[in-house]
C-alpha cells in the first residue's frame, strides 16, 4: 500500500517536473511573439534599447497610425493577401489531390519517369528558375496580377504537395478501391467518395502549409506584384523599411502582430480537423 | 471492366489535352492582343505632336521610407494637375529586394518607365545601356542645371548619361553633443583616425561601457579602402586599369591602423556591430547615448538624428588622417532618376523628369526627401524658401569646399567588396597579423581583377 502510494508520489513528482519543464520551453519557443506584441506599444528607443517586455512608456495609437499610414489602409493589404492565398490554397489542393491519385493508382506509359521528372523540379532551387518563370510570365501577360500565383496552382505545380499525396494514397489499401468498384464506383468517384475523406488530413496540412508559405511570401510577390494598389501584406510591411530613415518600428510591429493573425488562427481552427481526420481514418494499411 | 478504365482514361486525356489546348489559345490571344496594344499605341506616340495629346499612364518606381513615398505621391498629383492626360503610377518600397527586382525587370523587358538607381549600380546597369535613354541627347532636359563634375563623374557610364542625380550626399561625422561634453571633447575637433584612437581609448578607459566611435563591416571596408588610402597616400588602392596600386607595406600599415581602433576600445567591437550592419542607429548602446560619433552620409542624417535627438545633434568634417596627403571628402549623387529606354512614351518620362528634378513647384514638394537637390534651379527654390535641414546643410558645404574625385567604378564591385570585408574581419578579429591579410587581399584580390578583366574584354 505504502509502496504504492509512494510510486504515486514519484509518479506525480515526475509528471510536474516535465510540465514545468515544458512550460519554460515553450515561453521561449513564445518570447519573440509576446516580444512584437508588447513592443508594438513601445517607442523606438525602447524596442531597440531594451529586452524586457512591458513598456515603461505605452503608445496607445500605434495600430491605428500604422494601419492608415501611406496612400492605402491596410484593409486593402490584407484584402489583397486573402484574394490571393485563398485561390492558391483551394485550387493547389484539388490539382495536387487529383494528379497525386493518378500516380499513386495509375499504370500508365512513362509513368515512373514523368514521376521522376516532377520531384527533380522539386529540387530545383527558386532562384534557378525566377528569371524564366519572369519572362515567361511577362510573355503571357500576367504581370502586375496574382495570375503567377493561381494559374500555375490549377496545374499543379507545387511538386511537394503531390509528393506528400502520393505517399498518403500510397498507404491506403486498394482494397478499398477494390470493394467501392464491386459497389458501383467508377475511378472518379472512387476518389471523390473513398479517398477524400480519408484525405483529409493530407489535405489540411497542406492547406495550412500552403497557407503560410504563400501568405508570407515576399519575392514572388515582390518580383509579380507592381503597383501598390494590388500589395500584398508582405510587401506592405516593407514598405516603409529604408535604410535611409528611422521607421517608426511600432507601427510595423503592430501591422505584423495584425499579419501573423490570420495564420495563427488558419493553424488552430485546421488543426482541429487534422487530428479529427486521424481519429476518423478508419482501416490501418 | 478494363475496357472500362481504358476508354475512361481516354476521355480524361482528352479532356486534359482540351483544357491544354484551350489554354494555349487563349494565351496567344492574350499576347497578340497586346501585341497589336503596343503598336497602336506606338503609332499614337509617333503622331501626337500634331493633335491633342493622349492619356498617357507611366511607370515610376523608387525605395525609400514614408517621407519619400508622400512626397514623391505629392509631386506626381502636382504633375497631373499641369498635364492632365499624363497618370503615373508609383510602384515603392524599401531598399531591400528593389535592386533584385529591378534586375529581373530589365532581363525580362517590364522596367518602369521611371527608375530611382543607386549610382553603385552603375558599373551593372552600363553594361545593360541599351535600356536606359541618354538623357545627355534629350532637349526637354535642362542639364546644365547640375555639376557637370557630377554628371561625368557618376552619371557618365559608358558613353552615356545613364540618370540624373536627385540629390547630393555630403559625408562627415555625426557627433551627439551631450557624449563630448561629459568626456570635454571639443565639438569642432577635425577628426584623424590617430586622433580617434587617442581620445576614445582615454573615453573607454574612463566609462568602459563608452566609445568614442562606432562602425560596421560595411562601412570598415569602404573608409578604410577608399578614405583612408586617399587621405594617406592621394591615391585608390585599385582603379579601373583592373590593377592594385598599393603596396603591402601600406596596406599593412592600413590593417595595422584599423586593428588599433578597434584594440584600443576607440571603436565598438565590431562582434557587437556585426548584427546592426547598416542601421548602426538601432545599437542599444548608440541609442542610450553612449555611443560618440559616426560617420555617414548626410541623406542618412535623419535617422542618426531622429536617435540623439536634434538638439543634441551635431555635425563635423569627415575623418582623415594625421599628416594627409589628401584632405578631400568623398561625395557622391544620393540616387540617379533614369529613363527606361523601352517605354512606350520615352518623350513624356523625359519630360516629367526635367519637371521633377528641375522645377520649383517640384522642389517646395520634395524638399530634401533625396538629400539636398542635385539641381541648382531646384536647390535655390529650397534656400530662398528656408526649407533646407541645416544640419544637413552644412555637411553638403562642407563637402562641397573640397570634395574629392569620384571612386574608380570597380571599388563599387560586390565580389572584390565581399573579398575585402572577409580579410578586414580576419585582422581585426585577430586571426591572422596585418602583414598577413594584406599579402592575402593582394593575392585574392589580383586574382580576382584578372577574372573581371578577362570578363570584360
Amino acid at each position: 500500500m505504502q509502496q504504492k502510494r509512494k510510486k504515486e508520489n514519484k509518479k506525480a513528482v515526475k509528471t510536474a517536473l516535465t510540465h514545468v519543464f515544458l512550460i519554460f520551453l515553450g515561453l521561449i519557443m513564445i518570447y519573440p511573439l509576446l516580444w512584437m506584441f508588447f513592443s508594438s506599444f513601445k517607442p523606438n528607443n525602447e524596442i531597440f534599447g531594451s529586452l524586457g517586455l512591458l513598456p515603461k512608456q505605452v503608445i496607445w495609437d500605434s495600430y491605428y497610425r500604422g494601419w492608415n499610414s501611406g496612400q492605402f489602409t491596410y484593409g486593402l493589404y490584407f484584402k489583397n493577401s486573402f484574394i490571393l492565398v485563398t485561390p492558391v490554397v483551394l485550387f493547389t489542393l484539388i490539382s495536387s489531390a487529383l494528379v497525386a491519385y493518378g500516380f499513386a493508382r495509375f499504370n500508365f506509359p512513362f509513368r515512373k519517369t514523368l514521376f521522376s521528372i516532377m520531384i527533380s523540379t522539386l529540387m530545383l532551387p527558386n532562384a534557378v528558375i525566377i528569371i524564366p518563370r519572369y519572362i515567361l510570365f511577362n510573355h503571357f501577360n500576367w504581370l502586375n496580377s496574382y495570375k503567377p500565383f493561381t494559374i500555375p496552382s490549377i496545374f499543379a505545380c507545387h511538386p511537394f504537395f503531390i509528393f506528400m499525396m502520393v505517399q498518403f494514397f500510397r498507404g491506403l489499401p486498394r482494397e478499398l478501391d477494390e470493394s467501392a468498384t464491386i459497389d458501383g464506383c467508377n475511378t472518379f468517384s472512387i476518389l471523390v467518395r473513398i479517398h477524400t475523406p480519408l484525405l483529409k488530413p493530407a489535405l489540411f496540412s497542406a492547406a495550412i502549409f500552403q497557407f503560410i508559405w504563400t501568405w508570407n511570401d515576399f519575392f514572388n510577390s515582390l518580383i509579380y506584384i507592381n503597383s501598390v494598389r494590388k500589395y500584398t501584406i508582405s510587401l506592405a510591411l516593407r514598405m516603409t523599411l529604408d535604410t535611409a530613415a528611422a521607421a517608426n518600428w511600432n507601427e510595423i510591429l503592430a501591422m505584423s502582430t495584425l499579419a501573423i493573425i490570420p495564420s495563427v488562427l488558419i493553424f488552430f481552427f485546421a488543426q482541429n480537423y487534422f487530428v479529427e481526420g486521424i481519429a476518423t481514418t478508419g482501416i490501418k494499411g | 471492366m478494363k475496357k472500362l478504365t481504358r476508354i475512361i482514361c481516354f476521355i480524361c486525356i482528352v479532356a486534359v489535352l482540351a483544357v491544354f489546348a484551350a489554354g494555349c489559345g487563349q494565351v496567344t490571344s492574350k499576347g497578340s492582343d497586346s501585341a497589336s496594344g503596343t503598336s497602336s499605341q506606338d503609332n499614337s506616340t509617333a503622331a501626337k505632336p500634331t493633335d491633342k495629346p493622349k492619356q498617357v499612364t507611366m511607370r515610376f518606381s523608387w525605395w525609400g521610407a514614408d517621407n519619400r513615398h508622400e512626397a514623391t505621391l505629392e509631386a506626381i498629383e502636382a504633375y497631373r494637375k499641369l498635364n492632365p492626360h499624363v497618370t503615373i503610377e508609383g510602384e515603392y518600397g524599401g531598399y531591400d529586394g528593389y535592386q533584385q527586382k529591378l534586375m529581373t525587370q530589365l532581363a525580362g523587358g517590364s522596367a518602369p518607365d521611371l527608375i530611382q538607381t543607386d549610382p553603385i549600380w552603375n558599373q551593372q546597369l552600363g553594361v545593360q545601356k541599351e535600356n536606359f535613354v541618354d538623357l545627355s541627347r534629350e532637349s526637354a532636359i535642362d542639364i546644365s542645371q547640375f555639376d557637370e563634375g557630377v554628371i561625368n563623374g557618376f552619371c557618365l557610364v559608358n558613353g552615356i548619361v545613364l540618370g540624373l542625380p536627385m540629390g547630393i550626399n555630403g559625408f562627415g561625422v555625426q557627433i551627439n553633443k551631450s557624449f563630448m561634453e561629459r568626456f570635454n571633447i571639443p565639438l569642432d575637433t577635425r577628426w584623424t583616425y590617430e586622433k580617434i584612437i587617442e581620445v576614445g581609448r582615454k573615453v573607454h578607459e574612463e566609462d568602459s561601457e563608452c566609445y568614442l566611435y562606432i562602425e560596421d563591416l560595411t562601412g570598415l571596408q569602404v573608409k578604410f579602402m577608399c578614405d583612408y588610402t586617399r587621405a594617406k597616400y592621394g591615391k585608390y588602392w585599385i582603379d579601373d586599369d583592373y590593377e592594385i596600386h598599393i603596396t603591402k607595406e601600406e596596406l599593412t600599415e592600413q590593417f595595422s591602423k584599423m586593428k588599433e581602433l578597434f584594440d584600443s576600445g576607440a571603436a565598438v567591437p565590431l562582434g557587437e556591430t556585426a548584427l546592426y550592419n547598416n542601421k548602426l542607429e538601432q545599437y542599444p548602446k548608440f541609442i542610450n547615448g553612449q555611443v560618440g560619433m559616426v560617420q555617414d552620409w548626410s541623406g542618412l542624417m535623419a535617422k542618426y538624428k531622429e536617435v540623439i535627438g536634434a538638439d543634441n545633434f551635431a555635425v563635423g568634417d569627415s575623418i582623415i588622417v594625421e599628416n594627409a596627403v589628401d584632405t578631400s571628402t568623398t561625395y557622391k549623387p544620393s540616387m540617379l532618376l533614369s529613363v527606361y529606354s523601352k517605354s512606350k512614351y520615352v518623350d513624356e518620362a523625359v519630360k516629367f523628369t526635367n519637371w521633377f528634378l528641375n522645377d520649383r513647384e517640384a522642389a517646395l514638394i520634395l524638399k530634401d526627401c533625396r538629400s539636398i537637390p542635385g539641381s541648382k534651379a531646384a536647390r535655390q527654390a529650397l534656400i530662398e524658401n528656408n526649407v533646407l535641414d541645416k544640419d544637413v546643410m552644412q555637411m553638403v558645404e562642407n563637402t562641397l569646399k573640397n570634395p574629392a574625385p569620384p571612386v574608380p567604378l570597380i571599388m563599387n564591385n560586390s565580389e572584390i567588396a565581399e573579398i575585402t570585408k572577409d580579410v578586414i574581419q580576419k585582422v581585426v578579429f585577430g586571426d591572422i597579423t596585418p602583414e598577413d591579410g594584406a599579402e592575402e587581399l593582394i593575392t585574392s584580390v589580383s586574382e580576382k581583377l584578372e577574372a573581371i578583366k578577362a570578363e570584360s574584354n
